[in-house]
């Protein structure tokens, strides 16, 4: 009866029972679209809430931990249900797909105006250049992966699971079934096409 | 598919076959096909992948904070228009601590413009200011032509704290060298531009903190200029620094890649720190490479890979780069053969001394740093050397040191340990049970974890610092610190708990691994490897303390965990099958442990193979268990086919080798009677222990006191006493608490007994007792083995009172801790038992041993020797004591088989006299 619960947060929404995410997720898995979505967008909503979150409880953070964010979603949204690794796997896919466009939308915004300078190889490690010129590299490396996924879905999924959720190998290798050496196999492969990708469309150097 | 664009599917599929193929392979493949497209565009892919260098390595983990911090993007829209006596024109740029804006005075009085540095929200805690307004008058002071000169300072109307500093229209030194393709030589003079205002802030006792290519800019007039002092922090003032808790949370301000190690571990920062910086600014000068590889974003994987880490000498990092990407004047292979010669010797040397992992080991100050640089400039010899062979070997060991104490080899070797002296423990009475009991706990693991501690440590070895002060400290800094970083605390926590179990310490082992339990409790990764190894780690200490069913439950727990995320054929899972192993024998299950030991080293096997040293070690385990279940030849068999492993593996001398010979040893001394070959075995084991850890290492000190054993129950008293001597001085001299020290001057008060010296041996073990209770605490048998045994002494000086009470007392806390059914409680209750005979209640005595002899059976059975044989002794002993003509022939028969039990070994046992003399007087 309480119209204004203390944990109101404008823009997202408790999400739903763990049992409900089990239903729409198993609906997913079914080849439903729309549950699909949905719990694409619940997963965008709660990483997105976490992610404010730690940043205000830690703000001096600059590299939050994508991995923490999804594992922490997980934990919270799967409490108490019990998955099977399918179930497993298929979250983590649709959680890294969030993670990912959570990024992308956030880099766009900050790149408005700034497109077409040229961009060069994605390189994070390279602390010089500014957030802005990074977060367009960004946005190329998507554009490029929506490329590699229209020839190769499952490259483009290890890259969103590995690069956008941060997941490790290993952990990779438990939710998908397959050993780690296919997966470091594949990883090189996805990681030449994009780089191809990225320094075909731009200047050189 | 002939021309056309060939399919991805087929580009994908020959990429990864040859990707991993040799030049010659791949270029015989690629010839192969008849398809120029398909060969046109793996070829392409394949080029893409050899330039990729880190590309995605590094998560985009590292740029969600920024991109997703809203805040900062309305920070954007908000540029304040004036700061104090500044307008603001608007914006150079943004990084970690907040952004900086280009400012000019707006009063007029100068036409200077300044840049200004606006902290970011949430860093104008009360902390930051009050620590602000300290810095900025330190800074102010700070004057030197390549420091950029910190003018003025303030808070922002809403609060956020600014610096303004002298505005600096430059590019980062990197840039600045590529462009200009500066020499070697003037990349080294713009180093040492930077060095001379490093050390000029140092003598202002200011660190830097934060160098890197952004901070350090060069005009156009090539001038250096180093920015932003603006984290740096008043050496003299560390304490204070370290209660604010910023400190803590530097890390995430930082630069991953131009951390210096200690940053990334949270460890103290000092001026060591700014020389690590500038070696890995020069590193990147003389390269273009960056001298370590750190992908992880967040602390715990940084930590890790800190770790992991070691340093490329930067004329093989260049050997193996693409011209493309070097500093070179044309990129050609034979301008970077020129570049890896100009660099190999003398700047190899300097950058690896600059950049070394322990900061007590770089240069002393950054003016020596640049002192050498300039030797070098000048063609003179430079003070820096290469890394000596031993210390590299020390080196390796030390970042290996987690994974091999992880190993089983380390874990299981205490199986290993502990039995070899059960045999000399049952053999002997209660006494030299607890002398036995204490070696058989510590032998084997300590040698190899300590060993390794030891040896990664060559500074402490010299006993300069005892290891306890160091663990200590350690422990009391990993309380508070690091708790910015939990996953790092939790594992410095465990890997701590388990030095600390190595050497004995289990109160403060168990601390630090609950405390390690409870933190990974919180952590999202509650359920992970991370946690099965603290409780594997808890388990383990409390089985050492003697708590099974804790420790059973911890291992299980840890159990279910790693097979869950390894499987339950996984090493990782067999390893702690193999502690549970041992709880099952400690609880006197030793077929329970045999069928599970036996599992561990099938798994090892297969996984391993035959030949494997791990896969010999847990053979070995089981040859103790199947000498503990009688199966004599089938266990001497086991130690000799792993011990042939071994010696082939690892050679006669290797410590682990070693404890072959030891457990050989004990078989053939205390089944076989073999003594000679025993005694043989033992000083090979000696020899070859001294030869590969040196003559003062606690394990050459653990065999001494194992041979002390031997010749005591051999009656060589002289060379028993001598034995147990040599052992004394090593353990003095590594810890004078040492835990080892009790269990040495244990038997030396045996010495003293046998020989009837029964007061020196009280006094003896009256120090051994004070020593337990202050080290292992009340809690542990071992204080009360040792007052038991003091006991004894005092009741052969016919203090019978004084030596009642002291036993009643044992046999409560042994029941209490070990269960009435326990090796050392049915001990203690016999010997208790033998005081009431004496003082004259042998109906009182008689239940309480007949009690103990029926326990002792249906524990040992007939391998229950010599323990068996007290029992029926001292049940004779009673019967005789009360003197009723019925209970005789009971009393011979029983007298009897004790004595063909006793009288079967050579020195017959020592209380055989006993016997023989309770025998006449039964006839």
């Amino acid at each position: 009866m309480d119209d204004h619960p203390a944990d109101a947060r404008p823009g997202a929404p408790e999400p739903p029972p763990p049992a409900e995410i089990t239903a729409i997720l198993r609906a997913a898995e079914a080849g439903d679209r729309e549950a699909v979505d949905r719990l694409f967008s619940i997963l965008y909503g709660e990483l997105r809430h976490i992610a404010h979150r730690q940043l205000r409880q830690v703000p001096a953070e600059r590299t939050l931990s994508t991995t923490a964010l999804v594992n922490e979603a997980y934990l919270k949204l799967s409490r108490g249900a019990s998955w099977s690794a399918r179930d497993r796997s298929h979250f983590f896919s649709i959680a890294a797909r969030a993670m990912r466009m959570i990024l992308i939308d956030r880099a766009r915004s900050r790149t408005r105006g700034r497109r077409g300078a040229g961009v060069r190889p994605l390189d994070l490690d390279a602390a010089d250049i500014p957030v802005e010129e990074r977060a367009a590299e960004l946005v190329a490396l998507d554009e490029a992966l929506d490329r590699l996924g229209a020839v190769d879905e499952d490259l483009a999924r290890l890259v969103e699971w590995r690069f956008f959720a941060g997941l490790s190998v290993d952990e990779i290798a438990a939710l998908s079934g397959r050993s780690v050496r296919t997966l470091k196999r594949h990883w090189q492969t996805a990681r030449a096409f994009l780089f191809q990708e990225l320094n075909a469309s731009g200047p050189a150097s | 598919m002939t021309g056309g664009t060939p399919s991805w599917a087929a580009v994908r599929a020959l990429f990864e076959e040859i990707v991993e193929a040799g030049p010659a392979e791949r270029s015989r493949r690629l010839g192969e096909l008849d398809d120029p497209a398909l060969r046109g565009a793996v070829e392409r892919l394949l080029e893409a992948e050899a330039r990729a260098g880190g590309f995605l390595e590094t998560p985009a983990a590292a740029l969600a904070g920024e991109l997703l911090d809203d805040e900062s993007a309305l920070e954007d829209a908000t540029l304040p228009e004036r700061l104090g006596a500044y307008r603001v024109l608007g914006r150079l740029g943004r990084g970690g601590m907040g952004e900086v804006l280009l400012g000019e005075r707006a009063d007029g009085l100068f036409e200077q413009r300044v840049a200004i540095k606006l902290l970011r929200r949430g860093m104008d805690s009360e902390d930051v200011l009050r620590r602000f307004e300290r810095e900025r008058r330190i800074l102010a002071r700070l004057e030197h032509p390549h420091i950029a000169r910190l003018s003025d300072g303030g808070a922002a109307p809403d609060g956020r704290p600014y610096f303004v500093m002298e505005l600096v229209e430059g590019k980062p030194i990197t840039v600045h060298c590529r462009e200009r393709r500066l020499s070697m030589e003037d990349r080294l003079r713009l180093l040492l531009d930077c060095c001379d205002a490093v050390s000029a802030a140092h003598a202002r006792l200011v660190v830097h903190r934060d160098l890197k290519p952004s901070n350090v800019l060069v005009t156009d007039a090539g001038q250096v200029k180093l920015l932003d002092f603006g984290i740096a922090k008043v050496l003299a003032s560390e304490e204070e620094v370290g209660e604010t808790g910023v400190t803590r949370g530097e890390m995430r301000l930082l630069t991953p890649a131009y951390a210096a190690p200690e940053q990334v571990l949270g460890e103290p920062v000092t001026t060591a720190t700014d020389v690590w910086t500038l070696g890995a600014l020069g590193y990147e000068l003389l390269t273009g490479t960056l001298p370590v590889r750190r992908e992880a974003r967040e602390a715990a994987g940084l930590a890790a890979s800190v770790e992991r880490e070691t340093l490329e000498r930067p004329s093989a990092r260049v050997a193996r780069t693409e011209p493309e990407k070097l500093p070179l004047p044309e990129p050609t292979p034979r301008e970077r053969k020129r570049l890896e010669r100009r660099l190999s010797g003398d700047l190899d040397n300097i950058l690896a001394t600059a950049l070394r992992r322990e900061p007590e080991r770089r240069y002393p100050s950054v003016a020596a740093l640049a002192a050498d640089i300039r030797r070098h400039l000048s063609g003179r010899p430079v003070s820096a050397r290469a890394d000596s062979v031993g210390y590299r070997t020390s080196k390796f060991l030390r970042r290996h040191r987690l994974a091999v104490s992880a190993a089983a080899l380390v874990l299981v070797s205490l199986l290993a340990g502990f039995a070899a002296t059960v045999w000399q423990a049952r053999r002997a009475e209660a006494q030299a049970r607890a002398a036995a009991a204490a070696a058989r706990r510590a032998d084997a693991v300590k040698e190899f974890l300590i060993g390794l501690f030891e040896i990664a440590d060559p500074e402490q070895s010299g006993g300069s610092v005892p290891a306890r002060d160091l663990l200590d400290q350690a422990g009391r800094r990993l309380r508070t610190e690091l708790s910015a970083q939990p996953d790092v605390q939790a594992d410095l926590l465990e890997a701590v708990a388990r030095i600390d179990r190595a050497l004995g310490r289990l109160d403060p082992a168990e601390d630090l691994a609950r405390r390690s339990v409870a933190i990974r409790r919180g952590l999202p990764d509650a359920g992970g490897d991370g946690m099965g190894r603290s409780l594997g780690t808890l388990g383990a200490i409390a089985m050492d303390k003697g708590r099974l069913d804790f420790a059973e439950h911890q291992l299980t727990r840890a159990l279910s965990i790693v097979e869950a995320r390894d499987g339950a054929d996984g090493l990782a899972a067999a390893r702690i099958r193999s502690d549970v192993a041992q709880v099952r024998f400690w609880k006197g299950d030793a077929a329970g442990a045999e069928k599970l030991e036996r599992s561990v080293y099938e798994t090892y096997r297969r996984t391993l193979g035959d030949e494997h040293v791990q896969t010999a070690t847990h053979l070995r385990n089981l040859a103790v268990l199947l000498d503990e279940l009688d199966r004599v030849d089938e266990a001497e068999r086991a130690y000799r086919t792993s011990q042939a492993t071994l010696e082939k593996k690892l050679g006669t001398e290797h410590p682990n080798t070693a404890q072959s010979y030891v457990n050989l040893a004990s078989l053939l001394d205390i089944r076989r009677g073999q003594d000679a070959e025993a005694e043989s075995l033992y000083r090979r084991a000696l020899d070859a222990r001294r030869k590969a850890l040196g003559p003062t290492h606690r394990a050459v000190g653990q065999t001494l006191q194992l041979m002390g054993l031997f010749y005591l129950n051999q009656a060589r008293y002289e060379e028993s006493e001598a034995r147990y001597r040599e052992a004394l001085e090593i353990f003095r001299a590594i810890d004078p608490k040492h835990f080892e020290i009790g269990k040495v001057k244990n038997g030396l008060a045996l010495v003293a007994s046998r020989q009837g010296r029964y007061a020196e041996a009280e006094a003896g073990l009256q120090e051994v007792e004070t020593l337990f209770r202050e080290v292992l605490g009340e809690s542990h048998p071992f204080t009360w083995m040792a007052m038991g045994n003091r006991a004894f002494q005092i009741a052969r000086q016919g203090r019978l009172a004084e030596a009642e009470k002291l036993q009643r007392t044992v046999l409560e806390r042994l029941r209490a801790l070990n269960g009435a059914e326990s090796g050392e409680a049915l001990d203690a209750e016999s010997a208790l038992a033998e005081t009431i005979r004496q003082i004259g209640r042998p109906e009182e005595a008689l239940p309480m041993h007949r009690r103990v002899l029926e326990k002792e059976r249906a524990m040992l059975g007939k391998t229950g020797g010599a323990t068996v044989a007290l029992g029926q002794f001292q049940v004779a002993a009673d019967l005789l004591a009360i003197g009723r003509p019925e209970d005789r022939p009971e009393a011979r028969t029983l007298l009897d088989a004790a004595a063909a039990s006793l009288s079967k070994r050579s020195p017959p046992h020592w209380r055989m006299a006993e016997v023989v003399a309770a025998s006449a007087k039964a006839r």
